[in-house]
């Protein structure tokens, strides 16, 4: 197991090496010469080629690319000269409402997701299982920010029990921290929710199919102890799959979200980065999604390692 | 014991000597509900097993033989599959107890073997759990004493190293090894009755002969009555002692193997062991095949279900449907020609046990030596 997951983490390096190149390109791809995107049409030439050596444009890029990688390992991605403060502490600052909001919408994800496949697989072909179902295709085709608007018109404005938007750190308490944020979390994982169903649902379908669920039922194994212990440990690897891999979705869907509900996350971070071209931060937050990505996708890959042996061992 | 009279002959029923009935199938029809309709994938199935027997049910795919033993066992899924008839075993009706009832049945008193060791066993347990599993399921005692007897089940088997055997996965072991442990799983709570549905069918065939051997002396050993479901009949041949032959849902041919092999009655019998290849087969020939193909259980012919193949129907075979008669002590067909001779008289008579094959021939590959 141990040596599994080494090779798992050694695996990352040669990703990590192209996602550094990537996302340090993107300053220099971009067009325009960041320097004076960034000090506007008024600036004058000399005011330019001073924030051009102050930023170390004007050195070699392979120079530029490694100081940029030494720094990225050690912590230091940069300053943001809009923001007047370094890339790393910003991000940090904006993280927590992310992580929050993703984990609390994947817990519910979850929680809605997986008895709904079980009991939708059990009950194939009937109206609970076409209801299920329904109601999963109508959380993959609605956006998150409309379902978000329509949460906040209901639960906020008729029935006026949560706030409408905003957001409370958790030094304020776990209660008004949760009150704030499970509207947000219900409208960005709905459509995980859905796609999870789905995934469970299939799944699930398969594993009854196979072999070894007609011989416990030969063997009197209970229909419960058949169904979450023999059908849901093996259905688990897909349903595993799709969740590692639409974690990705979630934060590109927290974006939108967080602008809905005005969350100070990394969402409104990247789109007011965006806007005003502050590269430094984007590159900052280009390069913590893929590494968090990638780091999610090693988790699956672990979690798979401890649930199916044949991984474990091949 | 039952007191039940069945068509296709209880020999001895009325001695006192004979061995303990285990289980008596009468009238066993099992309707599905597929998604083109329903069907009835059995019909009208008669059978026992003694102690000690063995039963061979032979058939082509698709001829309801699975069927047949998943319903005694009540495997198919409850929610398609009606059941009528009786199934008696222990003096109760299987197919009238509570699912929970029959869970108890399940693994403790009835066992299966399926056909295919690579998908029957669940690839995320290990060997030991699946077998402590069945044990704690059916005897309680502590964990460590079953995984003793587990580890003896294992050895019984034949799979060397047991201990270590019991923390394998499934995946580790080879298609043999996976069989035995299905033996072991199967046998780990001495269940009256074993069924196995082509125990050996996805084996390779020197693997096949030793399964098959161990499965025959385990139920030597136990005095277990067994039912054997087999396309082969060479397997029929080596370790039956009688034979139900079934075709498109209905037994069509039942007996004693010897009497059944060296004289078969039922067309579709004889069109069996005429294209089962034996050692004085002579290789430069092509091998006799039986024309047509079996029709779909969704179209059943009206008549005799084997009259489209059948070299002697005639127009009455098409129009009447057959019933299964009793034509000697524990032997019946299912064919009025047969019944009244007039087969061996088309046929030119081969069957006064000259010209049919020995036994022997129809020996499965690899059961000498």
């Amino acid at each position: 197991m141990l040596s599994y997951i080494v090779k798992r983490i050694l695996a990352l390096i040669p990703v990590l090496a192209v996602v550094a190149i990537v996302v340090f390109s993107l300053v220099h791809l971009t067009p325009g010469d960041p320097a004076s995107v960034m000090l506007g049409p008024n600036a004058t030439s000399d005011q330019v080629e001073a924030l051009r050596s102050e930023m170390g444009l004007d050195r070699p890029l392979v120079v530029q690319f490694f100081a940029w990688l030494g720094g990225a390992l050690t912590g230091d991605l940069g300053y943001s000269h809009f923001m007047g403060a370094a890339v790393t502490s910003v991000l940090m600052e904006h993280l927590g409402p992310t992580l929050s909001l993703a984990i609390l919408a994947e817990v519910v994800a979850l929680i809605i997701a997986i008895p709904a496949g079980i009991i939708a697989a059990r009950r194939r072909g009937t109206a609970v299982d076409q209801g299920f179902m329904a109601f999963s295709l109508l959380g993959i085709s609605v956006p998150s920010f409309l379902l978000g608007l329509f949460l906040m018109l209901i639960f906020a404005g008729w029935l006026g029990w949560l706030p409408v938007a905003g957001y409370r750190g958790l030094e304020e308490g776990l209660g008004t921290h949760l009150r704030y944020l499970i509207l947000p979390a219900l409208a960005l994982g709905a459509m995980q929710a859905a796609l999870t169903a789905r995934m469970t649902r299939s799944s699930m379908l398969d594993v009854f199919r196979a072999g070894y669920m007609k011989t416990a039922l030969a063997k009197g194994v209970s229909e419960r102890s058949r169904v979450y212990k023999h059908g849901l440990k093996n259905a688990s690897f897909p349903i595993l799959t799709v969740v590692g891999q639409s974690i990705g979705t979630l934060i590109a869907g927290a974006a939108v979200v967080e602008t809905v509900f005005n969350i100070p996350g990394i969402g409104q971070l990247i789109v007011n980065s965006v806007e005003r071209r502050d590269f430094m931060v984007i590159q900052g937050v280009v390069l913590m999604i893929t590494v968090s990505y990638m780091l999610i996708n090693l988790l699956v890959d672990i979690l798979y390692g401890f649930l199916d042996p044949r991984v474990r061992l091949s | 014991m039952t007191t039940t009279v069945e068509p296709n002959g209880a020999h001895g029923a009325t001695d006192p000597e004979a061995p303990a009935r285990v289980i008596t199938v009468s009238g066993l029809t099992t309707r599905l509900a597929t998604e083109q309709g329903d069907v009835t994938a059995v019909e009208d199935i008669d059978f026992h097993v003694d102690a000690g027997e063995v039963l061979g049910i032979v058939g082509e795919s698709g001829c309801g033989k699975s069927v047949t033993a998943e319903s005694v066992m009540r495997l198919l899924d409850e929610k398609t599959a009606d059941y009528s008839g009786t199934v008696e075993f222990d003096g109760t009706d299987l197919l009238s107890v509570s699912e929970s009832r029959m869970r108890q049945y399940r693994g403790g008193r009835i066992s299966m073997i399926f056909q295919d060791p690579m998908s029957s066993l669940n690839p995320v347990f290990t060997v030991g759990q699946q077998l402590i599993e069945t044990i704690l399921i059916h005897q309680p005692m502590s964990k460590e004493a079953a995984k003793q007897h587990a580890i003896d089940a294992l050895e019984q088997t034949g799979i060397a190293d047991p201990h270590a055997r019991i923390n394998d996965y499934p995946h580790q072991l080879s298609g043999g090894m996976r069989q035995r442990v299905m033996i072991a799983m199967a046998l780990i709570c001495e269940p009256a009755l074993l069924i196995a549905d082509e125990p050996t069918t996805a084996l390779d065939v020197t693997t096949q002969a030793q399964i098959l051997r161990l499965i025959d002396d385990l139920r030597r050993a136990h005095d277990m009555a067994t039912i054997l479901i087999t396309h082969d009949l060479g397997v029929v041949a080596e370790v039956c002692d009688r034979v139900m032959v079934m075709y498109l849902g209905e037994a069509v041919e039942a007996g004693p193997v010897r009497d059944i092999l060296d004289n078969p009655q039922h067309p579709y019998t004889r069109g069996l062991l005429a294209s089962t290849p034996g050692v004085d087969t002579d290789r430069t020939q092509p091998l006799p095949t039986i024309p047509g193909r079996v029709p779909t259980l969704y179209d059943v012919p009206a008549g005799c279900r084997f009259a489209a193949r059948c070299p002697f129907a005639e127009d009455a075979c098409r129009e009447n449907r057959q019933q299964l008669t009793e034509i000697a002590a524990g032997r019946s067909v299912r064919c009025w020609k047969a019944v009244d001779g007039l087969i061996d008289a088309e046929a030119g008579a081969p069957n006064d046990g000259e010209s049919a094959p020995p036994t022997g021939d129809h020996r499965a590959e690899g059961g000498e030596r």
